[in-house]
């Protein structure tokens, strides 16, 4: 029926119709009229305009979707939460005997006493089976209900700040305290730790955030249920143990770790009364080798919001889990910068080795560079929205994050610098930044889906499908290559971003160990390009079997002076090398870019575009 | 017991596209029981789902309950033994169709959960190498929301449907329409999208 309405079309009036085109993208034309209309397209200029503009609003919409529409979309209002029990309910459902042997009214007196003493055994079987035979279900069950029983604890205050005070202890130091206030409403926390030797406190918290939120548990609230329940469910391998003494304790062992940072066993006890959570103990894999670490509650209690000062949380800028560990910091410590002779005492904690001077508190380019430095320690400077700006006399660091994790793991990225006054960290994930305008909380951040598939062909695909055999595999080969290209143009990106944020003059002007370092950015950038783009080249040259080739750079990179012009030219050869990969590989465009790849022209640009890099890396 | 019974849960066209769930699936369907493996499927399809019917039907709430259904239909199916081939689109069709049922009639509906364009505006994080290249994406995001406010109730369908990358034959069958009805949605929505009025 189409087949005969599109040859029609394309017969009497010359021009596939906008239908056609779109089927065509879609690939759902067959192959004899998918061949008709691309043979068109050779010929006609108009419809290949035509075409060309499906395909931009397609990309625009698939973009839009990804970047707008999905991360700034509610996420779903309960948090999943009803879905497990709808589902065990389900599979009690599914389990109950469903024939007609069990009927009451042709019972005699004896086999209902009979009937109903069976059914009593039953349940007595069912329940020991649950709680010693076979924990895993116990397990899960026991962490929800635990789950269940705190956060109806905790909303019982009107904006709710759990407090606790936790003692953590490990083989390799002395004991400490942990105090840790959560204000739920607000997603924002408050940390204090109190050791004998503040730097190895500081280590010893740091070691342990960064492993709970490596296993998936939260290192804002590290008893919670929940925590360890993300935890045991990213298990593939575990067995469970639960053990009914003074305390009800619940061992997992994850038989599947092996890597650096993995939790390999973890205890969580609980109160049996209430099962509140008493505390737990990790093991786990740290540099080659076993560490456990016990984390016991010592005081707990949940506060509203209204009974703490209005600035109570305003000394951490942000929720940050690790950057605020201060071990001399009280929280009744007034949030004003200090010039007495405490910030220096303060600034002898190793976390702040590589900060700025201390007697610098103004925003300095020497400190801009440092804050840029470590963002790209944490890969923050590749196209993640994060502007680092002076802002009267402060240095701004502004952004939004996707995830809560990629929150955090910035903000400890930034750790150094979070104490220092001239410095303001203001990031925020996709959902908080939805909340605040809604002036209401959300219960868990926005996760963004990266399933999402596509499945348009692409145009290189005949060359493709030829080369490896099997389309599949041609098309895992294409996003692949696609994706590559993208990566390699992300560093292009931060390397413009760099040369933006200094004038030339404030350039010549830094301290020599700061241009030091900013030139280790730039180079760091400019390396990672090269090496991408030569990957991607030598695997797409596998494929397209380009014209051999060497590159030349037009342009001399003698000095700093010499790089606002070669990163610009970087900048433009790149991304129209970038687009070329996109056109041929991401969308179709029938057979019009078809041979893009094996172009002169384009395997020059490549070249050259390494070339440069490698010059602009070589700069000192 | 029923459970036990073999199913198959990914057809050869699914398995291209959600390879990483099939690695999950394969590495462990041999040891973890069904509600386990639903529960797998379900941290893997969820948020798909639930965005395909916040966007089509518009409402959160809404949305997660269907999303929920669905997959509880996808256990209960394969607990009497229903064979099924490609999940993907099984729990697509099956929210879609919750949804239908649920909605007789269709008010409009906002393709974001804001007022208007300049609220949604100012919540984009900015994506492009300059000002300018900013400014350029922004106006033609603010063309292509204007564009999916003006889709019917078939058109928000079919085209979050094929963004999901079902093929037209497939989101026939979920809409219950004919594949030239598919492709004639798919292009008004290109079109109204693209900035036309509208045919």
């Amino acid at each position: 029926m189409i087949k005969d309405k599109f040859t029609k079309l394309v017969l009497e009036n010359e021009h596939p119709n906008e239908e056609a085109l779109l089927m065509l993208l879609d690939g759902e034309l067959s192959a004899r009229e998918a061949g008709d209309v691309r043979q068109h397209l050779e010929t006609c200029w108009s419809c290949r305009a035509e075409l060309e503009k499906i395909e931009e609003t397609i990309s625009l919409f698939v973009d839009f979707k990804r970047k707008v529409q999905t991360p700034l979309s509610p996420p779903p209002p309960g948090n999943w939460s009803g879905f497990n029990r709808l589902l065990a309910d389900a599979g009690r459902e599914a389990s109950l005997p469903r024939g007609s042997w069990f009927n009451l009214a042709r019972m005699s007196v004896s086999q209902l006493r009979l009937a109903i003493s069976a059914v009593a055994l039953l349940l007595i079987a069912v329940i020991v089976w649950q709680t010693i035979l076979l924990p895993a279900p116990a397990a899960a069950q026991l962490l929800d209900r635990a789950a269940a029983a705190q956060t109806e604890r905790i909303n019982a205050t009107s904006q709710p700040v759990v407090y606790q005070k936790l003692k953590i202890t490990s083989k390799d130091s002395a004991p400490l305290e942990w105090e840790l206030w959560n204000d739920t409403s607000n997603n924002r926390v408050k940390q204090n730790v109190g050791g004998a030797d503040a730097t190895a406190a500081t280590q010893t918290i740091t070691e342990l955030t960064t492993t709970l939120d490596l296993n998936g548990m939260n290192s804002r609230r590290p008893l919670a249920p929940e925590s360890f329940r993300a935890w045991r469910d990213s298990l593939s391998d575990k067995t469970d143990e639960i053990s009914d003494g003074e305390t009800l304790s619940l061992r997992t062992v994850n038989h599947a770790a092996t890597a650096d940072g993995r939790i390999i066993e973890a205890t969580a006890r609980f109160r049996r009364s209430d099962l509140h959570p008493l505390g737990q103990t990790l093991r786990f894999i740290s540099a080659g080798r076993e560490k456990s670490i016990e984390i016991a509650e010592v005081e707990f209690d949940v506060v509203s919001l209204n009974t703490l000062k209005p600035d109570f949380f305003a000394q951490t800028p942000i929720n940050n889990a690790v950057a605020a560990v201060s071990p001399s910091a009280s929280p009744e410590t007034s949030p004003e910068p200090e010039k007495s002779p405490e910030s220096e005492t303060a600034s002898k904690n190793p976390a702040e080795i590589t900060s700025a001077p201390e007697s610098k508190q103004a925003a300095t380019p020497e400190l801009e560079v440092e804050v840029l430095t470590l963002l790209s320690r944490v890969g923050a400077d590749l196209g993640e929205e994060i502007a680092v700006r002076r802002e009267n006399g402060r240095l701004l660091v502004r952004g939004l994050v996707e995830t809560d994790a990629r929150k955090a793991e910035i903000l400890r990225g930034l750790a150094s610098v979070s104490e220092n006054p001239a410095v303001a960290i203001e990031l925020e994930t996709v959902a908080e930044a939805i909340a605040r305008r809604k002036g209401q909380t959300t219960k868990s951040p926005t996760k963004v889906d990266d399933l999402e598939t596509e499945t348009l062909t692409s145009a290189a695909q005949n060359d493709l499908v030829a080369h490896f055999g099997n389309e599949k595999d041609a098309v895992r080969f294409a996003s692949n290559a696609v994706s590559r290209s993208g990566q390699a143009m992300s560093h292009v990106y931060a390397l413009r971003r760099l040369m933006n944020q200094f004038t030339p003059a404030q350039l010549k002007s830094l301290s020599p160990e700061a241009r030091a370092k900013w030139l280790q950015l730039v180079a760091s950038h400019a390396r990672s390009f090269r090496s991408s783009s030569e990957s991607l080249s030598r695997d797409l040259g596998n494929v397209f079997n380009p014209p051999g080739i060497s590159g030349t750079a037009t342009i001399d990179v003698n000095g700093i002076e010499d790089l606002p012009r070669a990163i610009e030219r970087l900048f433009a050869l790149s991304s129209a090398n970038d687009r070329v990969i996109r056109s041929a590989l991401a969308v179709s465009a029938g057979n019009i870019q078809f041979s893009a790849l094996r172009a002169t022209q384009f395997w020059q640009s490549v070249r050259n575009a390494e070339v440069l890099a490698g010059r602009i890396a070589a700069l000192k | 017991m029923s459970r036990e019974r073999r199913y198959s849960l990914f057809g050869n066209e699914a398995e291209e596209e959600i390879f990483p769930l099939r690695e999950v699936w394969r590495a462990k369907s041999d040891t973890r029981n069904l509600e386990e493996q639903i529960g797998t499927i379900f941290e893997a399809l969820r948020m798909p789902v639930y965005h395909y019917l916040l966007s089509v039907f518009g409402d959160p709430a809404e949305a997660e309950d269907l999303t929920q259904d669905a997959f509880l239909q996808l256990y209960k199916g394969l607990v009497k033994g229903q064979e099924i081939n490609n999940v993907r689109f099984w729990i697509f069709r099956t929210a879609h169709n919750l949804a239908i049922n649920k909605r007789k009639h269709q008010q409009f509906v906002s393709a974001l959960q804001f007022d208007s364009w300049d609220e949604v505006e100012k919540l984009i994080p900015d994506h492009g190498p300059n000002p300018e290249q900013i400014m350029l994406r922004s106006e033609q995001f603010q063309q292509l929301y204007n564009g999916l406010s003006r889709l019917t109730l078939s058109e928000r369908q079919a085209l979050y449907l094929r963004s999901e990358g079902f093929r037209y034959k497939e989101i026939a069958e979920i809409m219950n329409i004919g594949v030239p009805t598919v492709g004639e949605y798919l292009r008004r929505s290109i079109r109204k999208l693209g900035g036309n009025r509208g045919d």
